[in-house]
């Protein structure tokens, strides 16, 4: 619903664009409070460069403090290991079905009589020891591999993606990501070269969606891609060279999780069926078919 | 940052800063994360003869030490029969002692200047109450006793001497209140409750064995007068010794309220933010009546 | 005598000096390999391609023109559209505003599967037993021959997890497609009894 919204980001005609850009006066804000900041004077504050994706060289505007519970969390590895593995996982469906000797046509008469004529006792054509006979324990789809990792596990595994990024030099903030001037990608790549953004770039706005030049440029590269803030992921994050924050998104990503690290429920709460199905049975009605129930 | 003093995360992430950029495919698991210990001998681990034995074989039943499978433990010695025989039946009660609820207030989780009831201490989100399974409310037991500071206004289910004295020496006011079923689920969560668009249900009378604790004045019962009650808080003053403060009352409840400043019967829209009270005179009727909770006796 | 006093003193010292260095403590001094008690020969026998390298061919028909049957080659594009945005939307209940869950957004798997518990924690019957429990209608109706072999499908299971398989009863209240606890008052009626006292 919402995801395939984003698929088709808008592309809005230049002259919209042209209009409403502006690129001065964010280097004021380089010392933003910092929410729940830690009070250990062992922590140290990380900070970003904030700059503009107008022009081609990299133009400094100012400093801005990240805040160290997600940009400085310890690289924990294993759990970033085990957000991906879940993230590849947890989607797959089978849709196999090898049919058993019951569902196999046929197979209802003995094929030939018990004794006496030297073959083997068989009691249906259908048996699993025959070609074209059904399988025993066979694949028995469609097969999910559903499951949930815990809050607490995804959480961190955002906060170590993101946090290794930023210490690889490969997070950068900007002020703006909407209705750029420029969308050629010839531009694009420059800028990407310029700046050293690496093989590919994934830029994060607060918005749904992104029009102007960058959605325009997002069209013709490939390795370029927009997506908004709650479409993050550790995947996408480890899986583009660069990551682009705008101010917006680095705001929103810094609230969304603080604001789950600090909540006042416990972070274990379990993924239950019982408390999604009857939702999700409600949205898919429309796919059901009226009378007939779904092949299995 | 100095190089003399660096917790094991800077240091760590000063490799991660020299390293090559980190791929999905360097992802990994600790190492032994994932791995069991090794079976040292084969015989190990297998009460039957093979593992396949003790997968399908019939296993002795719990309780079984010695002798036939149909003599285990609890009838070989059967003397703690009915010990916790009524555990599948009986009601449970959330403790809550004063200490809690002071740290509660201290962290600014409960704001002592409302009446504080089962919906206050549900969202706080650190209390689950499912009344399915027969969890009733809370019980507030005195551990703190000595040094509750608050003069809080506080609703429990169930409430020990002790601690109603050490709330009413601040001067705050405790009130025990029973809860149905219904009315309970409504109370722990009522964003769920209203979000569903069911009516705010009306608070049953107790059942006939939790009548007498509820009107007694001695457990400041909210089915008892007012002048018992303070009857009883001077009584309590005098025999613990201590004087007894102006009380604070924020608000009074209804008996048969479940939400402060909503009626029963009425119907509340979060969207507009607005209380819809009935207007049909069946549903006014039905919501006027008393009832008794049958559900348990 | 001297010559006699001084050999016995060497010895003496020399003695002194062997004691020092002695081969009697209780730590056990390795004289030979410890596992080589315990450890048996495998591969005594004859092996076959001991210093040969790499796999052996399969074999093959010679002078055979017909091509060896394999899976197509298949060019997988990493920044398709569909793998550039893989796992989108795979944290929205945390970073978006808490309306939508991932388990909502499975649009490619059947609907009654979405969010059900995976088949490595949820097992076949009990993926049956949900799929019966919401077409069973249906079924019946319309297809009566799926309802009929649906319903065989589950007698087997059931036969099957009763019987010859380990009780599973555990894990399966830990799927959270039912409540964790049975309601004991509710729909297990033979464990109440008018003893049972509610104080």
């Amino acid at each position: 619903m919402l995801s395939r919204q984003i698929r088709h980001l808008l592309i809005s005609n230049r002259a919209l664009s042209t209009a409403t850009s502006s690129t001065s006066g964010s280097s004021s804000d380089t010392q933003r409070p910092l929410w729940r900041k830690p009070e250990s004077p062992f922590v140290q504050i990380p900070q970003a460069w904030v700059s503009s994706l107008e022009t081609i060289e990299d133009q400094k505007q100012g400093l801005v403090d990240l805040h160290p519970d997600i940009f400085r969390t310890s690289p924990r590895i294993d759990i970033l290991h085990r957000n991906l593995t879940w993230q590849s996982v947890y989607r797959n469906v089978q849709m196999t079905k090898m049919l058993t000797k019951a569902e196999m046509p046929g197979g209802g008469r003995k094929p030939w009589p018990q004794k006496k004529t030297g073959r083997a006792h068989v009691g249906s054509i259908r048996a699993p020891q025959f070609i074209r006979g059904g399988f025993a324990n066979g694949v028995r789809g469609p097969r999910t591999w559903f499951y949930m990792l815990p809050d607490a596990v995804r959480i961190q595994g955002l906060c170590v993606a993101l946090t290794l990024k930023h210490t690889q030099d490969d997070l950068h903030i900007v002020d703006n990501l909407q209705n750029l001037q420029n969308g050629d990608p010839k531009f694009w790549i420059d800028l990407c070269e310029a700046r050293n953004y690496g093989y590919s770039v994934l830029f994060v706005d607060d918005a749904d969606t992104v029009s102007g030049g960058l959605a325009e440029a997002q069209q013709a590269l490939p390795w370029l891609n927009v997506m908004p803030v709650y479409g993050l992921n550790c995947f996408s994050l480890i899986k583009y060279d660069t990551v682009v924050l705008s101010r917006n998104a680095l705001d929103r990503i810094e609230e969304r999780l603080l604001g789950h690290i600090h909540r006042a429920g416990p972070m274990n709460k379990k993924y239950r069926y019982m408390d999604y199905k009857e939702k999700i049975l409600q949205e898919a009605e429309a796919e059901e078919h009226p009378h007939m129930p779904p092949v299995v | 940052m100095s190089q003399a003093i660096r917790s094991a995360k800077e240091r760590a992430l000063q490799i991660v800063e020299k390293a090559s950029r980190i791929r999905i495919q360097d992802a990994r698991d600790n190492i032994g994360a994932r791995t069991t210990g090794r079976q040292l001998k084969k015989g190990h681990n297998q009460m039957g003869h093979t593992q396949g034995a003790l997968e399908r074989a019939a296993k002795p039943p719990l309780g079984w030490i010695w002798g036939d499978f149909f003599r285990p433990w609890q009838r070989m010695y059967p003397g703690e029969k009915l010990f916790n025989a009524d555990i599948n039946s009986r009601r449970e009660y959330i403790p809550l002692s004063l200490v809690e609820l002071a740290r509660l207030i201290d962290l600014g989780w409960i704001n002592p200047r409302q009446p504080i009831d089962v919906s206050t201490l549900c969202a706080t989100q650190k209390f689950q109450i499912n009344p399915k399974i027969r969890q009733c409310g809370f019980d507030l037991t005195d551990e703190g006793a000595d040094s509750f500071p608050y003069p809080v206004d506080i609703e429990v289910q169930y409430a020990t001497q002790s601690a109603i004295a050490a709330v009413e020496k601040v001067g705050g006011r405790v009130r025990t209140a029973y809860y149905d079923v219904e009315s309970l689920e409504a109370a722990v969560n009522p964003k769920a409750w209203f979000e569903k668009g069911r009516v705010v249900p009306k608070r049953k009378t107790p059942p006939p064995s939790l009548m007498e604790y509820y009107m007694d004045a001695k457990n400041r019962g909210y089915l008892c007068e007012e002048a018992e009650i303070l009857k009883e808080r001077q009584l309590s003053a005098d025999v613990r010794g201590y004087s007894l403060p102006a009380e604070v009352k924020l608000s009074d409840k209804a008996v048969d309220q479940v939400f402060h400043g909503i009626p029963s019967g009425s119907v509340v829209s979060l969207a507009d933010k607005k209380v819809f009270a009935p207007t049909n005179d069946l549903h006014r009727e039905y919501y006027k009546n008393q009832r008794s909770d049958k559900l348990y006796s | 005598m001297a010559s006699t006093s001084i050999t016995r003193f060497t010895a003496i010292i020399r003695t002194t000096s062997v004691r020092g260095l002695h081969d009697r403590s209780s730590v056990p001094r390795v004289v030979d390999d410890r596992e080589k008690s315990t450890a048996k020969y495998t591969d005594a026998g004859y092996t076959f391609r001991y210093h040969q390298q790499g796999v052996d061919p399969l074999p093959r028909i010679p002078d055979c023109k017909v091509p060896v049957a394999r899976p197509a080659y298949k060019v997988r594009d990493q920044w398709s559209d569909e793998a550039a945005r893989f796992g989108q939307n795979d944290y929205i209940d945390l970073l978006g505003d808490g309306s939508v869950h991932p388990a909502q957004l499975q649009y490619h798997t059947p609907t009654w599967l979405r969010g059900f518990p995976g088949q490595h924690k949820a097992n076949e019957l009990i993926k049956l037993i949900h799929y019966r429990n919401l077409y069973d209608a249906k079924l019946k109706q319309n297809s009566p021959k799926r309802w009929h072999e649906l319903r065989k499908r589950i007698k087997y299971l059931m036969m099957q997890h009763n019987y010859n398989k380990q009780d599973e009863i555990g894990r399966e209240r830990n799927l959270g497609l039912w409540e964790e606890e049975p309601d004991y008052t509710y729909k297990d009626k033979s464990r109440r009894s008018f003893r049972d006292e509610i104080h």
